[in-house]
């Protein structure tokens, strides 16, 4: 039973800290998506405008 | 994504399993603790790579105060980003092993307490860098707080000797206190956490770089908008007619 206990506690320890990191690059992924996408946008908007000009 | 990326990913993930492998099979039980000592090699990496995403975060800051290159600033707040949730990733482990071995999942030990006061200082980090305009004044900003808030890591090394603690030392001045299998797992578990840090800063801060870039895009469409619409308006002063008359007595 001790046994049994130790290791569920270990188990979410090791889950804590694979699910963290996961977490990070799921988050840093997606706001590249985005980041990438508003630079594209936004170096339409400058292009446009400067012809504007 | 690149070659260099794809070898990055998969020597990080083999590392990574590697670490799960000497943590569970490859180290032995301890006599008091049983199992719960493999706790400890996830526990006290993830500790350390705080530890040394804060400096590095303090090293670069300071050189950036020095010689104001961009880059410099950008590898500062994208390693005090992943310290942050390194910190978190401690915090939450040291409870759960604080649970079977303390039979409390908090106690308000100073190594806990200075451990979280370091949380909410690089909290507070990335608040305070959310919330200033200008790139280089929240650089500068930043900059001098990642300096003065790492002054926290060495009071947590200390923390165990300066005050009463039940917080247990890996090392201490006689060395480092574990048989050989055991050391050798806790340090492989550091190198696996630390290629972990190493490709997560450098993917963060080529980030960094293109957010400031469409930072200083955003300001320029801004000028490029203002300097188009002031040449639309019309010169007031050519046309009195056009001024607003204001009454007599009003302010």
């Amino acid at each position: 039973m001790r046994v049994l206990q130790q290791m569920g506690f270990l188990w979410a320890v090791t889950a804590v800290v694979w699910l963290a990191t996961l977490a990070f690059i799921v988050r840093l992924v997606q706001s590249q998506h985005r980041l990438h996408r508003e630079l594209e946008q936004l170096e339409r908007a400058l292009q446009d405008v400067r012809r504007s000009e | 994504m690149t070659k260099r990326w794809i070898a990055g990913i998969g020597v990080v993930g083999i590392l990574g399993w590697l670490c799960q492998y000497f943590a569970f099979i490859g180290s032995p039980p301890e006599k008091s603790m049983g199992n719960l000592i493999r706790i400890l090699y996830f526990h006290a990496s993830s500790a350390w790579i705080a530890f040394l995403s804060f400096g590095v975060a303090a090293f670069f800051a300071l050189c950036y105060l020095i010689r104001r290159r961009p880059i410099l600033d950008q590898i500062s707040s994208s390693s005090a980003e992943i310290g942050v949730m390194y910190t978190t990733v401690t915090l939450i482990t040291g409870s759960l092993w604080a649970k079977p071995i303390w039979n409390a999942w908090w106690t308000w030990d100073p190594r806990l307490t200075t451990t979280l006061i370091l949380w909410f200082l690089y909290v507070g980090y990335l608040l305070l860098r959310g919330s200033i305009e200008g790139l280089e004044r929240r650089a500068v900003v930043s900059g001098v707080y990642a300096i003065i808030a790492v002054a926290d890591v060495p009071v947590i090394h200390f923390a165990v000797e300066w005050w009463n603690s039940i917080h247990p030392q890996v090392i201490d001045e006689t060395g480092i206190n574990m048989p050989g299998s055991m050391l050798f797992a806790l340090m492989f578990a550091f190198v696996a956490f630390f290629a972990i840090y190493v490709l997560l800063l450098a993917v963060r801060t080529r980030q960094e770089a293109q957010r400031q870039r469409l930072y200083r895009l955003r300001r320029e469409i801004q000028e490029v908008r203002g300097r188009a619409a002031d040449k639309l308006q019309p010169d007031i002063s050519a046309h009195p007619q056009l001024q607003m008359s204001v009454p007599k007595g009003s302010k």
